[in-house]
């Protein structure tokens, strides 16, 4: 289980983004985090990857924290980031070789899956290029294929659709409900709500940096109040409090 | 703002961020020290040169091989930005006294780097090939060899014919050999060979001319402009550590990455990633072959043991500064801070053999002009300790201190 408790933080000790957080991820749950923008996705998720340091609180991964066990943590966590993050000197191919030997994946998996998602995301033809020749939907794919190459325990995934054409869209919801079904703990940021509504088990929403409201849809309608109505809703009536 | 304006506020603009790189680099990293030790060598080994200088040294050849690609070599500055294309490009109709500013300031900074390197060659020049006049006929006859090639430089980029990046090098390589014969006739004082080259000059400027388009190439100029900043920051990132990731040209270089897929044992990505990063870099490996080479030529012509001693020296200092880029973390996105196995340091084992190998080249050049064993033993002893102590001491301790969560 990801586990996060009372996690304060952010870029200075004077100045915290995120208050107090508590939540997790267990396994086979996707969990939506839900925000405006500022109100700290992406810090709350550079605390759980640990790029970023907690001012106060911990955050755990079936029950080790990054200090504690950095292999075994770092193993059991991918990421997919916002904004596509490549290395310019590799091909597609060698990002997923690259990514392979990080994680320490067998050669003959290695070769099964990169290839079962080359072409599940019509990337095929692409392998041999290098991602600066990419659009960037193309590129937003090589950081989609090295996540789901690693098959990690736990995914965290920071608004993953932005510049993926439709059928692309349709290949990674598909995957994560795979995923799901294998065991894959994911926590999923987005601002397509409609989405997350139908993919997510449980959603988070983030507003300057605190937990407002946290469950399933019915949880969260019954914390408003409101048993109908939809998470887009609900989320329009936190936020304009 | 007229456009004449804003190109002149680009450049100053540009020239004081240049300026206050530059006075940041000299104030601490060894870079006024190296410049010292480049230019005390210079010195001595070129007093070597003119004393040695045998009387049927092919003098003029020498002059135009050397000074051919240095006429040849222009960098129009435009100062463009990806945002032209938006705000400045309605305004194209105005803008031709935005790139006459353009040429005149590109054709200032060649004339004047030109001027400082011709000087170099003044003494050899007076002492074997003529007088003082001889020496400034010359260089008013490379000015116009410059002027002539920048103008043709401007109108093969807006061409109406699209050009291959093969035929743009055969091109390059074609106003080299030009402007390599034009000096060569004029030094050896060939006139029909040096009016002939003239008049070929002159057609291919007419030609050019005439096949210049009047729309401007905003998106090529861009690239050109974007490249220029790129190679600045690059070689500005071996001296100090920029805090920005620059954008890099990257080859491709498919017969080396055979030879490497076909040698490498995967078992390290970082080693992996290290290899390619140094491989496909414009620059890093171009570079670690130019120091090898021009340091071998070096070791072979000077006739002293002391300064066979002293260019070996330089060069691994040199090449040691240059491979810094590789360990910068700085230079590669957040994934080898998230990766499972840990990075323990691999860049160094990299950076150690690309020195071992460049120091072991570079002694059996040294061997074999004439330098004795022992002495070699010595330099291979010396070398190898500080190779150890810079990779081992030097770089963990440079970039744990810069960014101490990256480094395993």
């Amino acid at each position: 289980m990801l586990q996060v408790e009372k996690v304060t933080g952010g870029y200075s000790l004077s100045h915290a983004v995120i208050h107090q957080l508590t939540f997790s991820v267990t396994n086979a749950e996707i969990v939506g985090l839900i925000g405006l923008n500022g109100a700290g996705k992406s810090t709350t998720i550079k605390h759980i990857l640990g790029l970023m340091s907690p001012h106060t609180g911990t955050i755990k991964l079936d029950g080790n924290s990054l200090k504690e066990d950095t292999k075994s943590y770092r193993s059991k966590i991918a990421y997919i980031p916002e904004v596509p993050q490549f290395y310019e000197e590799l091909t597609l191919w060698e990002h997923l070789e690259l990514t392979a030997l990080a994680y320490q994946i067998p050669t003959e998996t290695f070769l099964s899956r990169a290839n079962d998602l080359l072409e599940l995301f019509r990337m095929q033809r692409a392998k041999k290029w290098f991602p600066n020749t990419f659009s960037k939907g193309m590129q937003q794919k090589i950081m989609i294929l090295c996540a789901f190459l690693v098959e990690a325990k736990y995914m965290v995934i920071d608004e993953p659709f932005v510049g993926l054409d439709p059928l692309a869209i349709q290949a990674i919801l598909q995957l994560l409900l795979e995923m799901k079904q294998k065991g894959m703990g994911i926590l999923l940021s987005t601002h397509i709500l409609s989405m997350a509504e139908k993919y997510c088990d449980r959603f988070l929403i983030l507003d300057q940096g605190r937990i407002k409201l946290a469950g399933t849809l019915q949880d969260i309608q019954l914390q408003l109040n409101q048993p109908s109505i939809s998470l887009e809703e609900c989320f329009y009536k936190v936020v304009n409090d | 703002m007229t456009t004449e304006q804003l190109f002149q506020k680009r450049m100053k603009h540009s020239w004081r961020q240049a300026i206050h790189i530059l006075v940041s680099i000299s104030r601490g990293s060894g870079f006024p020290i190296l410049i010292g030790m480049i230019v005390i060598f210079f010195y001595m080994g070129y007093q070597q040169f003119l004393t040695w200088y045998p009387a049927d040294f092919p003098l003029a050849l020498m002059l135009a091989i050397v000074y051919a690609p240095i006429i040849t070599f222009t960098n129009i500055r435009t100062w463009l930005q990806k945002a032209d294309l938006i705000f400045l490009l309605p305004l194209e109709h105005r803008m031709q006294s935005y790139f006459k500013q353009s040429l005149i300031y590109t054709g200032s900074v060649d004339l004047i780097r030109m001027l400082f390197l011709f000087s170099v060659a003044y003494p050899v020049f007076r002492l074997h090939m003529g007088s003082s006049l001889d020496y400034l006929l010359t260089l008013c006859w490379m000015i116009a060899l410059q002027i002539m090639n920048l103008l043709l430089k401007w109108n093969v980029l807006r061409s109406k014919q699209l050009f291959t990046p093969f035929q743009q090098k055969l091109w390059d390589l074609l106003r080299v050999f030009i402007i390599f014969f034009a000096l060569y006739t004029f030094l050896q004082h060939y006139w029909s060979g040096a009016l002939i080259s003239i008049i070929i000059m002159l057609v291919l400027l007419f030609q050019s001319q005439r096949n210049a388009s009047r729309i401007y190439p905003w998106e090529k100029m861009i690239q050109i402009e974007s490249n220029t900043r790129v190679r600045f920051l690059n070689w500005v990132n071996w001296f100090v550590d920029l805090p920005f990731h620059a954008e890099r040209t990257i080859y491709a270089r498919k017969w080396l990455m055979w030879i490497i897929q076909k040698t490498e044992r995967h078992q390290d990505a970082f080693l992996y990633l290290y290899t390619r990063s140094f491989i496909r870099d414009r620059d890093l490996f171009p570079m670690y072959l130019r120091i090898n080479f021009f340091f071998a030529c070096l070791i072979i012509f000077i006739p002293s043991v002391f300064f066979q001693f002293f260019a070996i020296a330089l060069s691994m200092i040199l090449e040691a500064i240059q491979l810094l880029d590789i360990a910068n973390p700085n230079r590669y996105p957040i994934w080898i801070s998230l990766y499972p196995q840990q990075n323990t340091l691999q860049w160094s084992r990299l950076i150690r053999n690309l020195l071992f190998v460049q120091m072991f080249f570079l002694s059996f050049v040294a061997y074999f002009s004439n330098i004795p064993l022992l002495s070699i033993c010595t330099l291979l002893l010396i070398g190898g300790i500080s190779i150890v102590l810079y990779v081992y001491l030097y770089l963990p301790f440079k970039f744990k201190k810069a960014n101490p969560t990256l480094l395993g």
